[in-house]
């Protein structure tokens, strides 16, 4: 039988920030925070649910760790459903371990990833879609990302879903009823031609709802995008003035930056994910040649590759090199002419996808931003994103059965009950977002539409 | 209370599901009385004349291949042969066989009168004795005669409470005017198993010499040696033809203008119907579109004149439907000589059946046959036979026998019963099967015959037989693996050009020439014969291995995600599924109902969401770690 036992552990991002929240959870979560905390307010003892107190919290030898505001909400009436105390401290990760560390010595477990929603669950707080969603409007950073999470909780796209399903089992269904049903009159109204038409207008729809992750998954979670250039062109300083702020020392010493800074920044509606890259050129510094080769990888992994030249020196050899690679590997990128303000007349002759900017400045800032908006927006929205990967995988593998089945179809020697299998395959994957049974679907489709029977 | 005579096993009913229960019971060693309303109706065949089909005939294949009797009885009682879809795939050839049905039910008798253990006696069973430890002690009968038993197997068919329906005419009967079952069902319900009403019907039979043959579209049979037993032993009787014909307009307009005399409409037939087997007012309604429809005429034997009108069933009043049997092409001048009907009987819930098909609730209590809500005599006989073969299995205090989906039809057909229920007459369709490519006819003895031989049904020598041909079989498969064909071969290389396929540019394994559609097994053993004879439905199965391999392997990593589910079993302390709170109000009732054995099932019992199924594994997991840290 399932026992309880009380999970703890620090909800915010380890990093330094204004505020950071520890949760607590389970039967001993009232009892672990007496000890620990000590409000001003002496109501707290009474430990009313859904009230905010503030105190000073402290360890075992009462020394004292921070100031906090704590809340109590009583299970039910709590995320998971069980007694939970939030500890709002400062943002500081050595506070937040620190106190966590009391925590546990005073009973409570670390919580494994994850256990807090999967509690939510068990204890009916939310169902298996739901709580997807919910993951998902958690983790929305903007406005795009958010409708879309709610259009998912409104199962708009498993009306989609349904309606492939129903195109597709008017297939099977009379495949079917033909072998179950060999001497009643099915009407033959399929051909093969018409089958395969049929099953192209399938897999252009599911290409599409599949064409939507990648743009669903980039207003989730952003574009990963690597900045790179020669040492010195000043990729941090257009980092910092994206992200109005110094964060990237910055020198005027080629290759200062040797270790790549990921940052993330919103423009609009659109994340992007910055890697400040190592300037690359031929070294013979160690260190820099690891940079070097980190820049490499990082432009494996990109979906958008900033390019940041020097307006003054225009294009080295070494530029062109990196350029035909980036053609070469078939990615997104935008060569940015940067330190456009220390030149008088633009000295390079017209590149493609290129953009004269001004780092210090501002100059073609707001340029270089709509551009990168117009590469991964797309001007309407589609009314289904796919920004589950479950539902992704599952679209995936129909897709694939379907093609399988359009390749036998296409031989002309496959039977049917061969032919079926991949088609029910593709039923089935559709299915599991679904959560409908096949054969009841089947045999409700073929009852209503043939005219079966001894 | 004193016995006549006391029993291991009693099996109530004669038909089709209990002669094959009280066959296995007796042939397994079980002292077994088998009870019979009327001992002329062992083995009736009271609708089609007709024994298999689609998914039917794999579930007869699959019988034989257990040691049970429908396979060998229909094989020599049948009077004409078709395999059907032979264009349609090897996982769905499906043979039919049509039956001389007074031979059969001759025949089922020969074969339980002269088997031991077995009692054969004529009576109405009206209670099922149950001592006060709540366990079977016997049968009391309507004669006042007790008989003593351990365990009872109901296949009471369509007798249970039973009620025939022509027009208004409401009569308290079995099927063709023998008599019902009248208080089973209540003892039934004094032990809390419900039941509730299920209807099918029949069409009217006609005198063969009346219809006008010119008329009628010949339909021959072309499968006089393929037989449904794996032993191959051939019937000797006369083989005969059905015709095929339709309906016409007229046929349409009487039944639109007496709609309101059918019982189905009327309101007097209440319980529900097969939506496969409509009655023809019912497709009239439904399809109003079509002007016709399909008509079979089978015999019932080949020395009887009485013929079946398949496709034709009603229960309209009498007259209307002497007029429309009228109107049917070539029926102008037919003479009606029984009446279609509608019959009503009793039905369990088989959700309330373990898949022993033992009663979750009254222990040593089996169901088989219509009484759990299936129709159609395949499906009976293998319940009867899986039902008689777990009874004497708890007796002897062995493993039961669950036949898997992926390992049958039979294990499709009681896991959909007994996790699913059914809304309405349950009948069998290859589409229900996940892995059919796997459940061919063709292999249902490799599939099954040796559980049949370690239960003791299958004789040794059967079983020799059995693993001989099954030798051959493999050895082709992996010879033809072997074989490399030299592109110079001549034999081989005429062969090519002369089934027009692409000549050989390199050597080639003979099993992938035979992957070729326009090559076959049969055409490289011309070339190459095999060390030993190999018959032809051995080489049929040879060249279905070789040609089909891929999606066979398709079909076999199916199984082994399926059979993960099948494997989680579900632990037995759980049984309240109210300890786990985030299942719904729904999803709790029917789990609780079920009690399924494994995550599988669970997945399988309808309503029960993909949701409720990760709450379920969650639930089970935490508790999994939880024991280990404790520990």
């Amino acid at each position: 039988m399932l026992k309880e036992y009380t999970i703890a552990n620090i909800i915010t991002p380890l990093i330094e920030c204004g505020i950071g929240i520890i949760r607590i959870s389970g039967i001993q979560s009232f009892e672990i925070i007496d000890k620990l905390f000590q409000a001003y307010n002496s109501a707290f003892k009474q430990k009313e649910s859904h009230k905010a107190y503030l105190g000073v919290l402290h360890n075992s030898n009462g020394d004292k760790l921070d100031e906090a505001l704590v809340l109590l909400m009583k299970g039910p009436h709590s995320f998971t459903g069980e007694d939970t105390v939030e500890i709002h401290c400062h943002g500081n990760p050595f506070i937040l371990k620190e106190t966590l560390k009391e925590i546990i010595k005073l009973g409570a477990k670390k919580s494994e990833a994850g256990e807090f929603t999967r509690r939510a669950f068990l204890n009916g707080k939310l169902d298996l879609t739901q709580s997807e969603a919910i993951l998902d409007t958690i983790k929305a950073n903007n406005q795009k990302a958010l409708s879309l999470s709610l259009n998912q909780l409104e199962g708009s796209l498993k009306n989609k879903i349904g309606l492939l399903k129903e195109d597709l089992i008017n297939i099977i269904a009379y495949l079917e009823a033909s072998i179950d049903f060999p001497d009643d009159e099915i009407e033959e109204s399929y051909t093969n031609d018409v089958i395969n038409s049929r099953i192209d207008k399938l897999l252009d729809e599911i290409n599409k709802l599949l064409n939507s992750y990648s743009q669903g998954k980039i207003i989730k979670d952003g574009v990963m995008t690597v900045l790179i250039g020669r040492p010195n062109v000043g990729k941090s300083s257009l980092l910092n003035s994206l992200l109005n702020e110094e964060r990237a020392i910055i020198t005027h010493l080629p290759g200062t930056t040797r270790d790549a800074i990921e940052e993330q920044i919103n423009i609009g509606d659109l994340i992007l994910n910055i890697v400040d890259t190592a300037g690359f050129r031929e070294t013979e510094d160690l260190i820099e040649k690891i940079g070097i080769k980190k820049t490499y990888n990082y432009i494996d992994k990109a979906q958008l590759i900033l390019f940041l030249v020097d307006a003054r020196q225009g294009l080295t050899s070494d530029d062109y090199i990196m350029i035909e690679h980036l053609k070469k590997i078939d990615k997104k990128f935008l060569i940015v002419i940067n330190k456009v303000d220390l030149i008088k007349k633009t000295k390079l002759e017209d590149i493609n996808n290129s953009i004269y900017i001004s780092a210090k400045d501002g100059t073609g800032l707001e340029e270089l931003k709509s551009t990168i908006k117009d590469l991964f927006i797309k001007d309407e929205i589609e009314e289904y994103y796919i920004s589950n990967l479950r539902y992704y995988e599952s679209l995936v593998k129909s897709k694939d059965s379907l093609d399988i089945f359009k390749e036998s179809l296409e031989t002309g020697i496959v039977p049917t009950d061969l032919l079926s299998i991949d088609l029910k395959d593709a039923y089935i994957a559709l299915a599991t977002i679904t959560g409908d049974d096949f054969t009841e679907d089947l045999l409700d489709n073929i009852f209503s539409k043939f005219c079966i029977g001894k | 209370m004193s016995f006549i005579d006391n029993y291991e096993i009693i099996v109530i009913g004669g038909g089709h599901s209990g002669t094959e229960a009280a066959y296995a019971s007796a042939k397994l060693g079980m002292s077994t009385l088998l009870l019979t309303i009327s001992l002329d109706s062992i083995g009736l065949m009271p609708c089609n004349p007709s024994i298999g089909g689609p998914a039917k005939s794999h579930l007869v294949f699959e019988i034989d291949a257990l040691g049970g009797l429908m396979g060998k009885i229909a094989d020599r009682t049948s009077i004409q042969k078709r395999i059907l879809n032979k264009s349609k795939g090897p996982a769905v050839y499906a043979l039919r066989a049509q039956i001389n049905r007074f031979l059969y039910s001759r025949e089922i008798i020969k074969e339980l009168e002269n088997l031991d253990n077995l009692d054969i006696v004529q009576g109405e069973a009206k209670n099922i004795l149950i001592d006060d430890k709540g366990e079977i002690t016997g049968v009391h009968l309507t004669n006042d005669l007790n008989y003593g038993g351990k365990s009872i197997i109901l296949a009471t068919g369509t007798y249970l409470s039973s009620k025939v329906i022509i027009g208004d005419m409401v009569k308290e009967s079995g099927p063709n005017e023998l008599s019902n079952s009248k208080y089973l069902a209540n003892s039934l319900h004094k032990l809390g198993i419900m039941t509730h009403s299920f209807k099918t019907g029949t069409p009217p039979r006609i005198h063969k010499g009346s219809l006008n043959l010119k008329e009628l579209e010949v339909q021959h049979g072309d499968s006089k040696d393929y037989t449904f037993n794996f032993e191959e032993i051939l019937g000797n009787l006369p083989q005969v033809d059905c015709y095929l014909t339709h309906t016409t307009e007229k046929t349409k307009e009487i039944i639109n203008n007496n709609i309101e005399k059918s019982p189905l409409y009327s309101g007097i037939i209440t319980g529900v119907g097969p939506r496969y087997c409509p009655s023809i007012e019912d497709k009239v309604v439904r399809f109003p579109e079509k002007l016709s429809h399909h008509l079979f005429i089978e015999p019932e034997g080949h020395d009887v004149e009485e013929i079946y009108l398949q496709g034709f069933s009603t229960s309209l009043p009498g007259e209307v439907q002497i007029k429309m049997v009228k109107s049917i092409k070539g029926l102008e001048a037919a003479k009606v000589m029984k009446l279609g009907y509608a019959i009503e009987y009793e039905v369990i819930n088989a959700t309330e059946l373990k898949l022993t098909l033992e009663s979750k609730k009254v222990p040593n209590l089996y169901f088989a046959g219509q009484i759990n809500g299936t129709s159609g005599y395949e499906e009976a006989a293998a319940q009867g036979l899986i039902a008689g073969i777990n009874a004497v299995l708890k007796l002897k205090k062995q493993k039961p026998l669950i036949l898997a989906r992926s390992n049958s039809y039979i294990g499709v057909l009681i896991d959909d019963l007994v996790t699913k229920g059914t809304e309405e007459p349950y009948r069998m369709f290859t589409s229900r099967a996940e892995y059919r490519l796997l459940l061919r006819q063709s292999n249902a003895d490799r599939r099954l015959t040796k559980i049949g031989y370690d239960i003791g049904l299958i004789s040794q020598e059967r079983f020799e037989h059995f693993q001989n041909k099954i030798g051959i079989i493999d050895k082709e498969v992996s010879r033809m693996k072997d074989l490399t064909i030299d592109s110079s071969d001549e034999a081989v290389s005429q062969l090519i050009s002369k089934s027009k396929s692409s000549p050989l540019d390199q050597n080639i394994k003979a099993a992938a020439l035979i992957k070729r559609p326009e090559i076959s097994y049969q055409d490289i053993i011309s070339i190459y014969p095999p060390e030993e004879t190999i018959s032809s439905r051995q080489s049929e199965e040879v060249e279905l291995l070789i040609k089909y391999e891929g999606y066979i392997k398709k079909q076999i990593n199916q199984v082994e995600n399926f059979s993960k589910g099948e494997k989680k079993l579900i632990p037995k302390w759980l049984s309240d599924y109210k300890l786990i709170k985030s299942l719904t109000g729904e999803a709790i009732e029917k789990l609780n109902k079920v009690k399924p054995m494994s995550i599988g099932q669970a997945s399988r019992i309808s309503g029960i969401t993909p949701a409720d199924i990760q709450v379920l594994l969650i639930y089970l997991e935490q508790v999994k770690r939880q024991e280990k840290k404790d520990v």
